[in-house]
């Protein structure tokens, strides 16, 4: 099994059953993933914020120009949107006593994603955002697998896309 | 009843130290009638010292326009107490890149964000046109120092630990957990390690109240500087331990520093840059 390691605002497509696609140490960036389970591809964008610029050099980057992009990428996409399964994972925040938006980047990005998802007709089938903890998040190409580890719980896995257990 | 840290501050000798070349260094540094050739002979005692004070002299930060080669020119650009604060820097770097058990961090996890930090500290500074920058630098990279010692007490009391992780993460910042589980946190800590090494006292207070800039007093511009470079770097990801961001963020210290929503998000997308640069480079 081959481990690629996706880095700050990085992206990769796979259709290698044997590899695996990794973000180790999410904080309030976001995972998202597409899977194709009829091609058996995967792509996972690691989303570092809520928004950028049109024409911006890395649209991995940002959540409202992530979804296009990482779509055009995997190619070869399913013929209706229900058949992409979707996940997105991450998007922690620090605990805030007070009322602004200054730093509640983790928030903002989960929900810049999902509207972002929303708008090219896609619906999160895998949705675990939130909380104070950072998140590793490894996906098997060949299986569509996902597993999230957060340290000092076990592990989540989302097998095949569609509902959590826990191991 | 004094705390296993109490005890601990009250012997200086199990309090981190520098090997004798820093330690000399840093005395000379400190001292006016030391002249930069005495200075720099006894720095010059630790190659691998002075190899690391010369590349961070040389980074962004001190934004100086012809290439720094030796500890005599590094003395005479950037003056005294950059070079001390830099020395310091470098020599910190053993204890940083050390694994810290309590806190679930592997070897080099600590080092990597502490440089992290140091980088987002430099952009916040210029960003709120905060000065000199290069301090705000060695603060960023200094502010988690304390974890350095608390790493152990933690570890020993790993399950006291979860017990409280488990029971309070909802209203419970980190630190506070650290306070009552040791009766001192890592920032206060950290505070007393950068007096315990003489460094400026602004730098000691910029540490010790990165975690609630708005009790530094004078120095709280420093302290929030860092506070903010530090939720940058938790945001961004880098070296999140079982503390993760359970931190409390002090939006009143940010507004002051002239932050405005959306700041924040921008200074994050350079440190996401300059981060993978550095990436490239290390490669």
């Amino acid at each position: 099994m081959t481990t690629t390691t996706v880095g700050l605002g990085q992206w990769r497509v796979s259709r290698n059953p044997g590899e695996s696609l990794c973000i180790l140490g999410l904080g309030s960036a976001i995972a998202l993933c597409l899977y194709d389970p009829h091609a058996r591809a995967a792509a996972l964008a690691h989303v570092m914020l809520p928004s950028g610029r049109d024409g911006e050099e890395t649209p991995a980057k940002y959540c409202d120009l992530v979804v296009p992009f990482l779509l055009d990428k995997l190619g070869d996409a399913p013929a209706t949107p229900e058949d992409l399964r979707v996940a997105v994972l991450g998007g922690a925040t620090m605990m805030c006593r007070g009322t602004s938006a200054l730093l509640e980047i983790g928030n903002r990005n989960a929900a810049a994603i999902v509207a972002a998802l929303n708008e090219a007709g896609l619906v999160p089938t895998v949705l675990d955002v939130g909380g104070v903890q950072g998140r590793t998040v490894m996906v098997d190409v060949g299986s569509g697998r996902i597993t999230v580890k957060v340290l000092r719980q076990p592990d989540r896995v989302f097998a095949d896309l569609t509902a959590p257990t826990e191991v | 009843m004094a705390g296993p840290v109490d005890e601990m501050l009250d012997f200086g000798d199990k309090l981190p130290s520098f090997p004798t070349a820093i330690a000399e260094a840093i005395r000379l540094l400190s001292s006016e009638s030391a002249d930069n050739d005495q200075i720099a002979t006894v720095l010059q005692r630790d190659q691998g010292l002075v190899a690391q004070v010369l590349k961070l002299a040389n980074s962004p930060f001190y934004g100086v326009s012809r290439r720094v080669s030796t500890v005599k020119q590094a003395l005479l650009v950037l003056g005294r107490n950059a070079v001390r604060s830099l020395v310091v820097a470098a020599g910190s770097q053993e204890f940083l890149s050390r694994p810290q058990p309590g806190y679930l961090l592997a070897r080099g996890q600590l080092w990597e964000h502490s440089m992290a930090a140091g980088t987002a500290a430099g952009l916040v500074a210029a960003k709120v046109h905060y000065r000199p920058s290069d301090e705000a630098f060695v603060a960023g990279l200094l502010h988690d120092i304390g974890k350095v010692v608390l790493s152990e007490y933690l570890a020993e009391r790993s399950a006291e630990l979860a017990e409280l992780l488990d029971m309070r993460s909802e209203t419970m910042t980190f630190n506070e957990i650290e306070l009552e589980m040791l009766h001192i946190d890592h920032a206060t800590l950290g505070g007393l390690l950068c007096d315990h090494w003489q460094l400026p006292p602004r730098l000691g207070r910029a540490v010790r109240f990165h975690l609630r800039p708005g009790d530094a007093g004078d120095d709280w511009q420093l302290a929030s500087v860092v506070h903010a470079a530090n939720a940058l770097t938790l945001a961004v990801g880098i070296g999140l331990g079982v503390d993760g961001l359970q931190y409390s963020l002090d939006e009143e210290c940010l507004l002051r520093l002239g932050l405005v929503e959306g700041d924040l998000e921008v200074v994050a997308d350079e440190l996401v840059v300059q981060l993978n640069r550095a990436a490239t480079l290390a490669v």
